[in-house]
């Protein structure tokens, strides 16, 4: 039992890298676009049409580094500015779960995500993402049920709109 | 006899020894008081340096304005924002803290400013402004497009003791070279040298004085001067002048230079501003000249430096021709010394004063929300520590924000009724962030703050509790039901009745849910109270962060529950954030004297209530402003900005509340008397006046919530709550969960020929059944 746990603590945390390694503050639509030349739905409306998008555009990178540093603390301030320039912006919710995610935060992790989710419209790939995050911090949370509910929602995701 | 030769010739070097003795006792007893004597000067000196070394208030920041293409921000906007920050008009805005404006084009330069994240370089821009909205943001010299630019903040407040004694705290890293240049050439020569104390410069002064025909230098070094600062008493005695030179040595011996040039940096009287006393030269560079010292030109300066020697005498605003002298005479001084090259300060010498024109506060005060951040900040700071250590506070305050509602309670109070108090609370709702705070009807009043502490029944504002509750059981309670408005008695279970009454004490027989609260209809909402039970309705308030009774009465459903404006504020943030709780925040970060992070406070959030009926809920919301009590403030409302909110009225019109929001903007306001009579004044007739002025003057998104997935639009007849179709009459769109759309429909044609024969209550029966 207890062996059992561990290898799927160690199962969950491989599928924590993988998706920290794809999904981390980046622009997931970009990225799903790179991946796959089949049409899918439209990604978020194009940045230099959006007021500040310049602004949201430099803070997350901006972000991006300093998590990557490990600096969670100034990765999410700085996603936190961006969120108040576009609070709509589910990438930015998103992108802040992660970040508390990474710190370990994984309750905050969760919330955040959902508030992602409540902005992501029909951005299914995003949407994915965030049931993911919610996965893996349920599973962190030791809320097993509650992460294979998120699972199984990340998973009919992914049959709607992936591959 | 014999013997007294004898003793003589004992006796006389034993008085021999009891001379020396004594000579010994006494000059032992001189070594050790003077050593005590020292010892204590030595403490008095070393409690007063490390007192007025750290004693720096905490400096309170508000939010900085990031500046972007497309920043939904006016060219008006924008000089309101420059103005509470400090900022100036200047031919060409090339000076930092200055702008120039030439039609929707403005200019200006920004203020190198520490953020608790680094530190900004000043910078120059041009702004074009078109629409409401920042069009282009460019650099004026390379013409490059700039995407991000913070406004260094205004300064608005400092948390200091009450003693009105105020400073910049400046690090000696920060000041200008030229400045400590001009010190050390008019103050004191030999400062690097010296141990304190310096008899040749004494001696030098003598000579220089006499060869300038008037006092150009004193003779006490700065160690001095910084001693006798410290004990503020002006008596030129003998003793004191011995004292302060004990003192100045103890102090150099026990401090190194830089530390002792700094705490006279910060230290140094320079100005008297009526009850405030001007200390230290990063506070006079914003009191003469609305810049931070490092921005201060060399002739700004020697200004600075010239008043030292007579704050009063040479003060530029009272005696400016006096103070030039003195500061040319102080920049031909830092010429000889080397200090600038001679060209520079003969050019120097023909700038005129340049000194703030009349005493412009660049601060204006804000006590209740300095309030806030006091107690924001006692949770994890001591007093002493806020009052002493110099922290860099950095709030969440909107100066413009806050303007326009103290604006808005000024332009509806007016003159009126004297006693009628106000409070109102704004919150930039997607951070979670308190932008503005008014705690009564004179804002700049730093008494009785009754936007956090004055705790009144809140009235109708508790209904979308009540009906948050119902529309959480999909089931049971749709925007449609339809409830009853007819005669209403509680027995309370001791005998007493209570026979809640419509404001308008008619009885409407049926009405439908989502227009029971969108007119605030009394009698509905305490049948549905009672059908959903009190518990469901109390634990709802909890959830949405407010506490609760534990035993709550029917009455509850009328908003007996006493909450202050803030705590309004946290109840209606989750509405307006569709569901998500964010603890509100008036600090985003602390750091301390020297820039370094001590705290962040960050944006977090949990969803309380789930997407559908909160989503249902706001609609009811919405309809408030559309047709129900709240629909007046459509006319101050900017055209097509969606809002919602509720009115709240008390007993006897003690008070009256309006909550409301639209997309980016929360405002909750509040009015009554301090003495808890009546004001005369429903929710709608009093405060939402202020509310829609000041929310028309910031909000810039309307609330178009996102229709969650479970839900949907459904066709519904006005009359029954029954499903109709969209040509029916009496038709109406409502949301619904789609799992729980009603059954009953409804047949259009028919059921006006009923409607014509009977009352509503009866083809409710016929067709709920």
């Amino acid at each position: 039992m207890i062996r059992n746990r561990l290898s799927l603590h160690l199962l969950v945390f491989a599928a924590v890298m993988v998706l920290a390694g794809c999904a981390v503050l980046e622009e997931p639509s970009e990225e799903a676009e790179a991946r796959e030349a089949e049409p899918r739905e439209e990604p978020a409306p194009a940045p230099a049409e959006e007021p500040g998008a310049a602004a949201v555009e430099r803070l997350m990178s901006e972000a991006r580094d300093a998590s990557d540093d490990g600096d969670h603390e100034r990765a999410g301030a700085l996603l936190e500015r961006a969120l108040r320039i576009a609070p709509e912006s589910a990438v930015l919710w998103h992108n802040l779960a992660i970040v508390r995610y990474r710190e370990g935060n994984h309750d905050q992790a969760e919330q955040l995500a959902q508030r992602s989710l409540s902005h992501a419209g029909g951005n299914t790939e995003l949407r994915r993402r965030n049931w993911e995050i919610i996965a893996v911090s349920r599973h962190m949370r030791d809320d097993d049920d509650g992460a294979a509910a998120a699972r199984s929602r990340a998973d009919g995701l992914q049959e709607v709109g992936g591959e | 006899m014999p013997r007294k030769p004898a003793r003589q010739s004992r006796s006389r070097p034993r008085r021999r020894r009891r001379l020396g003795s004594w000579l010994l006792g006494g000059l032992l007893l001189v070594l050790v008081t003077g050593a005590a004597y020292v010892a204590w000067l030595d403490y008095q000196v070393r409690s007063q340096f490390e007192g007025k070394r750290w004693s720096v208030p905490a400096t309170v920041y508000a939010r900085p304005l990031e500046l972007y293409p497309g920043l939904a921000l006016s060219r008006d906007g924008l000089l309101a924002e420059l103005d509470a920050a400090g900022y100036r008009s200047a031919a060409g805005g090339q000076e930092p803290g200055t702008w120039a404006q030439e039609g929707d084009r403005v200019r200006l330069t920004t203020r190198a400013f520490a953020y608790w994240d680094g530190r900004e370089p000043a910078r120059a821009l041009v702004l074009h402004f078109a629409d409401g909205r920042v069009q282009s943001l460019r650099d004026p010299d390379s013409g490059e497009p700039v995407d991000l630019v913070r406004l260094d903040p205004a300064t608005i407040g400092a948390i200091a003791p009450t003693r009105r004694e105020d400073r910049l705290l400046v690090q000696l890293d920060h000041v200008p070279v030229t400045l400590i240049g001009a010190l050390l050439a008019v103050e004191d020569r030999r400062f690097h040298r010296h141990f304190g104390i310096s008899p040749s410069g004494i001696a030098r002064a003598a000579i220089a004085n006499i060869r300038a025909g008037r006092i150009v230098q004193g003779g006490s070094t700065l160690t001095q001067q910084l001693v006798k600062n410290f004990f503020l008493t002006g008596d030129q005695t003998f003793t004191r002048k011995l004292n302060e030179a004990i003192m100045a040595v103890l102090l150099e011996l026990r401090y190194d230079k830089r530390d002792i040039l700094e705490t006279y940096l910060n230290e140094v009287f320079i100005a008297q501003d009526g009850d405030r006393s001007v200390h230290g030269f990063g506070l006079a560079a914003q009191y003469f000249f609305g810049e931070p010292l490092d921005a201060l030109r060399i002739d700004q300066q020697a200004l600075l430096v010239a008043m030292i020697k007579g704050p009063s005498y040479y003060n530029p605003r009272r005696n400016p021709e006096r103070a030039r002298q003195r500061r040319n005479l102080v920049l031909e001084v830092m010429a000889d010394g080397g200090v600038v090259q001679e060209d520079a300060a003969r050019a120097a010498r023909q700038r005129p004063l340049d000194v703030l024109e009349q005493r412009r506060r660049p601060r204006h005060d804000y006590p209740a929300f300095m309030d806030l951040v006091q107690r924001h900040l006692q949770r994890d700071y001591r007093r002493e520590d806020l009052q002493s250590e110099g922290l860099r506070v950095f709030s969440t305050l909107a100066p413009t924000v806050q303007h326009s509602a103290e604006e808005a309670v000024r332009r509806r109070l007016g003159n009126g009724d004297e006693a009628l108090e106000a409070a109102v609370v704004m919150l930039d709702l997607d951070a979670g962030e308190v932008s503005a705070l008014v705690g009564g009807r004179d804002p700049g009043f730093a008494g009785f703050n009754r936007a956090l502490d004055a705790r009144r029944p809140i009235g109708s504002l508790i209904k979308p509790a009540v009906y948050l509750a119902a529309l959480e059981q999909p089931s049971a309670w749709g925007l449609g039901s339809v409830l009853d408005d007819s005669p209403l008695r509680i027995e309370d279970g001791q005998g007493e009745t209570w026979a809640p009454r419509n404001f308008d004490a008619e009885f409407r027989g049926d009405v439908l849910l989502v227009d029971a609260l969108a007119h605030s209809y009394n009698i509905p909402a305490v049948r549905l109270g009672q059908d959903v039970g009190v518990n469901a309705v109390t634990n709802i308030v909890r959830r949405l962060g407010q506490d609760a009774p534990r035993r709550a009465y029917p009455s509850y459903m009328l908003g007996t529950a006493e909450l202050s404006p803030m705590e309004v504020a946290g109840l209606y943030q989750v509405f307006a954030s569709q569901g998500f709780r964010t603890p509100l925040r008036s600090v985003r970060a602390v750091t301390d004297a020297s820039g370094e992070p001590l705290k962040r406070y960050r944006l977090s959030t949990e969803r309380v209530v789930d997407p559908e009926p909160m989503y249902l809920l706001n609609h009811a919301l919405g309809e408030v402003m559309r047709e129900g009590t709240g629909r007046h403030a459509g006319a101050t409302l900017p055209a097509g900005m969606t809002v919602a909110g509720k009115t709240g009225t008390t007993n006897d019109y003690r008070d009256s509340w309006f909550a409301g929001f639209s997309g980016d903007t929360l405002g909750v306001v509040w009015l009554g008397r301090d003495d808890n009579a009546g004001t005369g004044l429903t929710g709608a007739s009093g405060a939402l006046g202020i509310w829609a002025d000041a929310v028309s003057a910031n909000a810039v998104r309307g609330f178009q919530p996102v229709r969650p997935d479970g839900v949907t639009p459904v066709w519904i007849d006005e009359d029954t709550g029954a499903r109709t179709h969209e040509a029916c009459n009496g038709s109406r769109e409502l949301p619904y969960m789609a799992d729980h759309v009603p059954d009953e429909w409804t047949e259009c044609g028919r059921r006006r020929a009923d409607d014509d024969g009977g009352g509503g209550g009866l083809l409710q029966r016929w067709f709920g059944d």
